[in-house]
């Protein structure tokens, strides 16, 4: 009975360290996600002061988490993101405003569904 | 590359203290669900050894659940009869007094070559010296030959049996057990002096063996 005690506590601290990381993950990702939206929404209009202040604070909170998202997260798309934001960074210089507000927009939807592969939703179970 | 090497290390260690905890050491000793586990952890465990972009866990984790899982239901296997049916199955007979029991041949879907397949193995040519023969749980087949067709025992043939006694090993392959030493109530001094007799040290033997009665069994290494 002793190993059974050992496979359920091993069982519930998996589940509790899934659904941690579950939420952690979601919750990391939104704000950069929203953070990136919001620049490409700037530099449409034009306002490039605050589309370079949302899109450095974004890559500022994408860096803070690197570490923790190595861990989880396949490689493949984080170097897809980090490609993603290193021609940000060159948009940002020659402001070119549409690339700039495409590649966001892109980034953003890319840094959501990362967050959201890990959440505890019916669909992805499937 | 040193990464690879670092995962499989790690997966390696995990994959065998997983085999481990679940307490089986022979394939043939395994129910079917447990053979599955083994199979299923062995795979699950390939997959971050082979792609180093898949995150460790995706191994690990998966590991670990389907060993939570093993360890939770062979406990709960050994209190609930249900359970037992209903994981393992139960045993089923095959021949019964002498008589093939055909439904059950045909139930548990082993055909007659099968079955005598099974019976040669257990060194069983004649199938009309079989009483019973067992399908248990695990696979394996269980022939119980009429008493008459039984190799004869020393009780069968009036002749007293000697006891027999369990060897320890006290040195294997030149290495000292200290804790077989003390189990066997025998010192160090006493393992010189039989290493004496042979004019051996402890690094020269193989294999020595001591049991209650005092028997002792000593094997010296080849000379490389």
């Amino acid at each position: 009975m002793k190993r059974s005690w050992i496979g359920l506590g091993l069982l519930l601290a998996l589940l509790g360290a899934s659904l941690l990381c579950a939420s952690v993950m979601e919750r990391m990702h939104r704000p950069i996600a929203l953070e990136l939206e919001q620049a490409g929404r700037y530099a449409l209009e034009g306002d490039w002061t605050h589309a370079d202040a949302q899109s450095r604070l974004a890559l500022d909170d994408w860096d803070r988490w690197a570490r923790f998202r190595g861990c989880l997260a396949d490689h493949g798309p984080i170097e897809e993101i980090e490609t993603g934001m290193a021609s940000l960074r060159v948009y940002r210089q020659v402001k070119d405003s549409d690339a700039f507000a495409a590649g966001c927009m892109e980034l953003a939807r890319q840094v959501e569904a990362m967050g959201q592969a890990h959440g505890l939703v019916w669909w992805n179970l499937f | 590359m040193i990464l690879s090497y670092l995962r499989t290390l790690l997966l390696y260690l995990v994959l065998i203290l997983s085999i481990r905890l679940m307490g089986k050491r022979q394939i043939g000793q395994m129910e079917a669900s447990e053979f599955v586990v083994t199979m299923l952890v062995a795979n699950l465990a390939a997959i971050p050894m082979q792609d180093g972009a898949i995150p460790l866990y995706s191994g690990l984790v998966p590991i670990l659940t389907v060993l939570g899982m093993e360890l939770v239901l062979s406990g709960l296997i050994l209190r609930s009869v249900f359970l037992r049916r209903l994981l393992c199955g139960k045993p089923v007979i095959l021949i019964d007094k002498g008589r093939i029991l055909a439904d059950n041949l045909r139930r548990t879907r082993i055909t007659l070559d099968e079955l005598m397949g099974h019976l040669r193995e257990k060194d069983v040519l004649d199938i009309q010296t079989v009483q019973y023969a067992i399908l248990e749980t695990d696979g394996n087949l269980s022939v119980f030959p009429y008493p008459k067709y039984v190799p004869a025992a020393a009780r069968d043939a009036g002749i007293p049996a000697q006891k027999q006694y369990l060897p320890i090993s006290i040195i294997q392959d030149g290495r000292l057990f200290r804790e077989n030493l003390a189990k066997s109530g025998k010192t160090e001094a006493w393992v010189q002096s039989v290493l004496g007799q042979h004019s051996a040290g402890v690094a020269d033997t193989l294999l020595l063996t001591v049991d209650e009665s005092g028997q002792v069994l000593w094997l010296g290494k080849e000379p490389v």
